[in-house]
């Protein structure tokens, strides 16, 4: 299989002194198709080699590095509207992935490319919320209404929602994992040791050991891996961040055994440490080995996730990788939802696929 | 009865351009709108900031009536009345307990 | 060595196998297509840019390419892929180098961030002093933009303009010029020295055809220049050649409407936009006569504050 550059970048960016043009020319290609050229940007100038990067593919970087800024900087603002919005009804706000980071400050925030806002609000809360978000301007993307159904009744969140002016999108989550996952996860105790956010009264994020728990479950338990070496260096970045804490270390051991997401972590722990050379402590892997799928397993997955996570691009692609990921997807849906249902939604999704939506330069151009 | 006096919310908020001679800008770093002041809005809100307590309409009145030459008292009363309203409509300026 | 220098064949067979290198400053594309149409307009509009060797670093994959489905073999087509990705619908077969530009136009609006971009001509008069000629498609921007390259302005560009957002400079991105419709007899009447390129037929924009950028505009396109204008032009049969004063809070706003990455750039691009309209003359263009109004545009005074 052909190198993929973007992983090895980030595990050790002192790498990169010696590349040649040709290299950089795919490792900005590899790195754009992963959206992490903004966090590569970030790591390389925490190593002060940003400088010494030619040219031509810095700019590629510092432009992403721009881009990512201004996204956390709109992010941020996104948020405090949504507080607003929401505050009315004394619901308490937990944000997830990307907004938590943002707002808590958290390194592994620094350039990183920004999608939708995450949050997650009790289940009894969610009518009040919808409205809340709907009296704000948001409103439901999906008109669909089988998706709506397939959101309502078989995922964790509600179709998301779009602000009418701003055209941000928010996704409201009412559980850490899909209700009827084939994974028994202690939502309410994660839910319950969240932690507030200094300054900001009514927003809340995961404690550390969650924080790291949910990124994997999120990662490793769901089908789409269009963004999953992204979310690799996530897990990464905030394992590097809270371990600087032994302490912390064990507790994560601990909680992943309490929470039942054991499997989860021992996937993100197994990855991160291959791709990333993330530095996780002898006695933690072992113990997450309790989690590891079986033995039989373990090679089909292995097959798998090495390819599913690198950056989505033909030059570090092999005849498998498709075939990898398409397991991965209907895997994804296989945890979620019960086995009839889930063929005639992989089929509805496979038609839907091929019904192509219509667009002129111009738009795409505006986009 | 004490007038009501006035305060920007928060006067870090907003980044305002030059002022051109006729409309200016300003923008909201909260929502990153872009708003449109007519000259007298522009007024006001620089009055507003250079003060060093909440004004009331009738102070407002007296630092803006250096700028307007030939001015009717009553209409700027009521201009200024008007737009002070506006503001707090817009969350952009609060009234303060006399 | 120049894309001119090569034979017809060879562009063909470099195109169609390992790609074709360009420098089309600021930036450096290859180019994959076995569309002959390509191969002629690059050919006859990129004759005076520079090739690059394989090796080099791209910012941009290019490749022009029939789509692989059925529909090939009733009604011919070709899609635009930048580094496998297609961003729009496949387009007719004839339509390939208005793809292509458009394709390139895409590239640049999705990728350079670096620069605030707004759709605007960019042009600068021999004083050094540049106008951004900001408006919608259809409101006669290329034309005017064509007619004053015919007469001796420099062409930094006829669709993007690239604002450093802190130093305010323009950076050239000097390519063809699209012409539509009617504007392409005015310019043939016009400007009979023009170089246009084959005609094409009903695209979704009507007939389109492009104007090979003058070689000396291609050779200056590392020079920066700074604005001295904002025009807001407005073609009107008949109308006196006449720029109106335009408020500068106005001309922020409608930058900020024909900018691709506004929003993007959140306070910078405000200070950006609110710098550049405070340094410059601020007009509204309306105009009838391509001749007139570029005697109009050769008298502007310079840039008050």
């Amino acid at each position: 299989m052909k190198e993929d550059l973007v992983s090895a970048a980030l595990a050790e960016p002192g790498m990169l002194a010696q590349c040649s043009l040709e290299r950089w020319d795919r490792l900005i290609r590899q790195g754009r198709a992963a959206r992490l050229l903004g966090r590569l940007a970030v790591l390389l100038e925490q190593a002060q080699l940003l400088a010494s990067v030619p040219e031509a593919p810095r700019r590629h970087l510092v432009a992403m590095r721009l881009l990512a800024d201004q996204q956390r900087i709109a992010a941020r603002r996104e948020v405090l509207l949504i507080r607003e919005a929401i505050g009315r009804t004394g619901v308490p706000v937990i944000l997830l992935k990307g907004a938590a980071y943002t707002m808590a400050e958290l390194p592994v925030a620094e350039g990183r490319a920004f999608g939708d806002i995450d949050i997650l609000v009790p289940r009894v809360a969610l009518a009040d919320v919808e409205s809340a978000l709907m009296l704000a301007g948001w409103a439901s993307i999906h008109r669909d209404p089988y998706d709506q159904r397939y959101y309502r009744q078989w995922m964790h969140e509600i179709p998301p929602m779009q602000h009418l002016r701003r055209g941000t999108v928010i996704d409201v989550h009412h559980a850490l994992v899909p209700p009827t996952a084939r994974i028994a996860a202690d939502s309410d105790a994660m839910r319950s040791a969240c932690i507030p956010l200094e300054g900001l009264p009514g927003l809340f994020v995961l404690a550390p050991a969650d924080m790291v728990l949910h990124s994997a479950t999120h990662l490793f338990m769901e089908g789409e891996f269009d963004a999953g070496l992204r979310d690799l260096a996530d897990l990464d970045g905030l394992l590097r961040h809270f371990g600087r804490d032994p302490a912390f270390w064990t507790r994560l051991g601990r909680r992943a055994r309490e929470v039942g997401l054991l499997r989860p972590l021992f996937y993100a722990l197994r990855y991160a440490r291959e791709s990333l050379h993330t530095p996780i402590p002898a006695a933690l892997m072992r113990e997450a080995e309790a989690g590891a799928p079986s033995a039989a397993l373990r090679p089909l997955m292995d097959f798998c996730f090495r390819r599913a996570l690198r950056p989505k691009h033909h030059t570090c692609a092999n005849a498998w990788t498709s075939a990898a990921r398409w397991l991965l997807y209907v895997r994804g849906h296989w945890l979620r939802m019960p086995l009839h249902l889930l063929a005639v939604h992989l089929a509805r999704k496979a038609f839907k696929r091929e019904e192509s939506t219509s667009s002129a330069p111009e738009a795409a151009l505006r986009r | 009865m004490a007038a009501d006096r006035y305060r920007l919310v928060d006067p870090d908020r907003w980044v305002l351009s030059p002022q051109w001679t006729d409309e200016s800008l300003a923008y909201d770093r909260a929502s990153a709108d872009t708003h449109v002041l007519s000259p007298i809005a522009r007024d006001i809100i620089e009055a507003l900031r250079s003060a060093e307590r909440a004004s009331s309409a009738q102070e407002l009145v007296q630092a803006l009536a250096a700028n307007v030459e030939d001015h009717d008292p009553v209409a700027l009363h009521a201009a200024v009345e008007a737009m002070l309203l506006e503001f707090v409509r817009l969350g952009l300026a609060e009234r303060t307990n006399p | 060595m120049k894309l001119s220098d090569l034979s017809e064949s060879s562009l063909r067979d470099r195109l169609a196998g390992e790609g074709l290198t360009l420098r089309i400053a600021p930036v450096a594309a290859r180019i994959r297509s076995e569309v002959p149409a390509v191969a002629e307009g690059l050919r006859l509009h990129y004759a005076d840019y520079e090739l690059l060797d394989g090796e080099a670093f791209c910012d941009f994959h290019i490749r022009i390419s029939p789509p692989a489905n059925l529909r090939r073999w009733f009604r011919r087509q070709v899609r635009f892929l930048h580094d496998g990705i297609s961003p729009f619908e496949p387009m007719p077969w004839e339509h390939a180098f208005p793809v292509f530009e458009w394709g390139l136009n895409w590239c640049m609006a999705n990728h350079f961030h670096q620069y605030l971009m707004i759709h605007a001509a960019v042009i600068e008069r021999a004083d050094g002093r540049a106008a951004i000629l900001a408006a919608p498609p259809g409101s006669g921007k290329s034309t005017l933009c064509a007619g004053l390259v015919a007469r001796g302005w420099r062409l930094l560009s006829d669709e993007l303009a690239l604002i450093d957002p802190r130093a305010l400079t323009l950076t050239p991105i000097p390519r063809p010029i699209s012409l539509k419709n009617e504007s392409i007899e005015v310019i043939r009447r016009f400007a009979p020295a023009a170089v246009l390129g084959s005609v094409s037929h009903d695209t979704h924009k009507g007939a389109v055809a492009h104007i090979k950028p003058p070689r000396e505009s291609v050779r200056r396109a590392a020079e920066k220049a700074r604005a001295a204008w904002i025009v807001f032009p407005r073609y009107q049969a008949g109308a006196p050649a006449e720029p109106k004063p335009f408020l500068k809070a106005r001309t922020v706003l409608r930058l900020a409407e024909n900018a691709f990455n506004y929003a993007a750039f959140g306070e910078t691009g405000f200070r950006a936009l609110v710098g550049l309209a405070d340094a410059c003359g601020c007009y509204e263009f309306s105009y009838g006569d391509l001749g007139e109004a570029v005697r109009v545009f050769d008298a502007l005074p310079a840039g008050e504050r």
